[in-house]
């Protein structure tokens, strides 16, 4: 139960991404109704006060007024600043450090300042609006940001602490069965390898000379049959284990090893009737053999595999690099990309699980190996592996 | 040229001046009806050089006691509306409010 699949990892971090994402709207979305009523609170905290400042404003301008203006000294206040706008708000006087006025509020915060609207029953003087300004010191707003960053803060850890155990509870099923299934295959190719190797030991060791022809003819196909198994068995091997598969990196002479998975393959070529010719320069590459075995394997099985009876497979290495032709059904250019996704299979004719070119890529990025493909449909398919000096 | 427009916009001015003074100035000081007071009225009422303005031809041309700010006597002015606004114009300009507080 302790191993963590890839995909649950990625899952994980999807639903949790998701869920912060959400959280995060509901968190924005509360802070802007707490800033609001904080606001609000604010605002009619100071409504007494600037109902009696407009008041002391309405009671000056009426003696104005009443005087017909012979007495036009507008009143000033070191508390307050004012204004006084008519019917259709155009300015009649303004000791405000603003023009602009929001009528549609009677009370407001613009800037560092509140805004408090009155609207007398007469107008004096013909003001309709009178406007009372008072700086606003924000404490309050100090305050309300570091409650927000505190309580936010900490609300988001809580939804993302119950986030990820939520998503742990959610994801057992699926974990559970992708670890017995692995479980399940891990077991069924360390089971089959036994008897594999076994059966292709005790091949090896037959005289197949002084057998019968038609007894020799069934038991190359035997031998094919059981190095398809033993084939299977490493490239699933691979992708379970490559993660844990340890690289041991040396100097590989290529024109070796080409020949010795050439050898390999060779009754399952002569069962096409299908000629390997190889051409050889030195080559060399620092990688994990094993691993370059598996990469040469699936390319020689493609080969074979896609080729048509009595076709040529041309195996020619050169510095920093090596190609395998066959004369095969060759491969669209439309596809020549989506061949190395995993569970990708060029036609469903041949047999496989379409994950050897997967592995061929998997193996080509972790030793930085380029990968070329020249194909053209019914004639043949090359491809091309190369490596920096 | 320069002159003749000067003294085309005085005498202009001056015309203007006169449809104030001669229609309503002499009128209302003869009926001791003094028109600062009567401007301040609407103002308490109107409050927008819009609305004193149109409150006041309204109240001239087509006198209505419901209306009315001063109930008794209603008196129709028979003046042509476009000298009426001109005079109107004058009066506001010379009582309103804006411009003279400090």
């Amino acid at each position: 139960m302790d191993i963590n699949l890839p995909s649950e990892r990625k899952s994980l971090i999807k639903f949790l991404g998701l869920y912060i994402f959400l959280t995060l709207i509901i968190l924005a979305l509360a802070s802007v109704m707490y800033y609001k009523f904080e606001k609000d609170v604010m605002l009619y905290a100071h409504l007494p006060k600037l109902q009696e400042d407009a008041k002391e404003v309405i009671h000056r301008l009426k003696a104005m007024h009443e005087s017909l203006l012979e007495d036009n000294f507008y009143p000033r206040y070191s508390t307050f600043k004012s204004a006084i706008y008519d019917a259709d708000y155009v300015k009649i006087f303004s000791l405000l450090d603003t023009d602009s006025i929001n009528f549609k509020n009677f009370l407001y915060k613009q800037g560092r300042f509140i805004y408090f609207i009155k609207e007398p029953e007469l107008y004096y003087l013909g003001a309709k609006y009178v406007v009372i300004q008072i700086p606003d010191d924000e404490r309050w707003l100090v305050q309300v940001k570091k409650n927000l960053l505190i309580f936010g803060g900490l609300f988001l850890l809580f939804m993302a602490i119950l986030g990820y155990f939520l998503v742990k509870q959610f994801l057992r099923p699926m974990k559970d069965s992708l670890i017995l299934l692995n479980n399940f295959i891990k077991d069924t190719t360390h089971e089959l390898n036994t008897p594999v190797s076994t059966i292709l030991a005790n091949i090896e060791t037959i005289d197949t000379q002084s057998l019968d022809t038609k007894v020799a003819k069934k038991l190359s196909r035997i031998d094919i049959a059981a190095r398809t198994i033993s084939t299977i068995y490493k490239d699933l091997t691979y992708l379970l284990m490559h993660e844990k598969l340890p690289s041991h990196i040396e100097n590989i002479d290529m024109n070796e090893l080409l020949a010795q998975r050439i050898q390999y393959f060779k009754t399952l070529a002569d069962s096409k009737r299908i000629k390997i010719s190889f051409l050889q320069s030195p080559c060399f590459l620092r990688a994990d053999k094993q691993k370059i075995a598996r990469l040469v394997d699936n390319l020689l099985s493609n080969a074979i595999k896609y080729n048509k009876v009595g076709g040529t497979i041309k195996i020619k290495t050169f510095q920093n690099g090596f190609y395998i032709e066959d004369s095969g059904i060759g491969i669209p250019p439309d596809k020549q990309k989506e061949i190395f996704e995993r569970y990708k299979r060029l036609t469903s004719s041949e047999g496989g699980f379409g994950i050897g070119l997967h592995i061929v890529m998997m193996i080509a990025k972790e030793f930085g190996l380029a990968i070329k493909i020249d194909s053209r449909l019914n004639q043949y398919t090359r491809i091309t592996v190369t490596w920096q000096k | 040229m320069a002159k003749i427009v000067l003294q085309l916009f005085l005498a202009l001015s001056l015309f203007g001046a006169d449809v104030f003074v001669q229609k309503c100035v002499h009128c209302h000081t003869s009926r001791h009806l003094p028109l600062k007071p009567i401007f301040f009225d609407y103002l308490l009422y109107y409050s927008s050089e819009r609305g004193v303005k149109a409150a006041m031809l309204r109240n001239l041309t087509h006198p209505d006691p419901k209306h009315l700010l001063i109930k008794k006597n209603p008196f129709k002015h028979h003046f042509k509306e476009a000298t009426l606004k001109k005079a109107l114009d004058i009066y506001w300009d010379k009582y309103k409010v804006i411009g003279k507080i400090r």
